[in-house]
């Protein structure tokens, strides 16, 4: 406690959402590393971009099942960060609750992060999941 | 008309004769990079897009694409080529 009322203006350490923001860029840049080597190729046929260029991406390949799951850790620690029940937390440690979260026509009482770290959550998830569901889906298309 | 009839036909048979004689050859290559799930279905989009190509086979357990193309249209090289250009380097492979 003392440490934060040296820094009054700084949130509290468990505000939602806190920190998520750099695990979902480690989510989305993995995540596409690790499709890199296998669906970016296809995407790149069907779209008409080639060049030998490719091939190098291709080398990537030995990795992306340590960068997928990279990829899907990051995406869970966001996940606890932004979705995680705030007030709980908050009582737990004694912090008074902030009067604007406890207003009785509040749907959902500051329990989350912004809305746009949940929007930008769930793109990386789509982002991620789908060339994993690409591959594994892929057989069917011999 | 008669005069016209009989250059027509000369004509038409020399385009299906210069078809014919176009024999669909078949390649196969050598891939050895093929080592994903999604490459095999990469590999064949893009022999397909090469104009002249009418089949391609693309064995994954064997690491092998059989192509079929109309020599006329296109070469073992344009389709080494493409597959190169896609990120998967080819090799004309003897073994049928």
């Amino acid at each position: 406690m003392t440490s934060l009322a040296a820094r009054p203006d700084h949130a509290p350490d468990d505000s939602p959402g806190r920190g998520s923001a750099s695990a979902l860029w480690l989510a989305g840049l993995a995540a596409l590393l690790a499709s890199s080597c296998c669906v970016l190729p296809l995407v790149f046929v069907l779209v008409g971009i080639s060049g030998a260029w490719i091939g190098y991406l291709t080398r990537l390949e030995p990795y992306s099942l340590w960068l997928d799951g990279l990829a899907v850790s990051a995406l869970c620690l966001a996940a606890w960060r932004i979705y995680r029940p705030r007030l709980p937390a908050l009582a737990a440690r004694g912090t008074p609750v902030p009067a604007a979260c406890t207003a009785p026509d509040v749907a959902q009482p500051c329990a989350t992060a912004r809305p746009a770290l949940r929007a930008w959550f769930w793109v990386i998830v789509v982002l991620t999941l789908l060339p994993i569901v690409v591959s594994l889906s892929a057989p069917l298309f011999y | 008309m008669k005069p016209i009839v009989f250059p027509t036909l000369v004509l038409v048979l020399a385009l299906c004769g210069a078809s014919a004689a176009a024999a669909p050859q078949q390649v196969t290559l050598t891939v050895p990079t093929m080592d994903c799930a999604t490459c095999p279905i990469t590999i064949k989009a893009a022999l397909l897009k090469v104009p002249g190509v009418s089949k391609a086979q693309v064995s994954y357990e064997r690491r092998r694409a059989q192509v079929t193309f109309d020599d006329a249209k296109t070469s073992v090289a344009a389709l080494t080529k493409a597959t190169d250009d896609a990120g998967y380097p080819s090799f004309v492979s003897d073994a049928r």
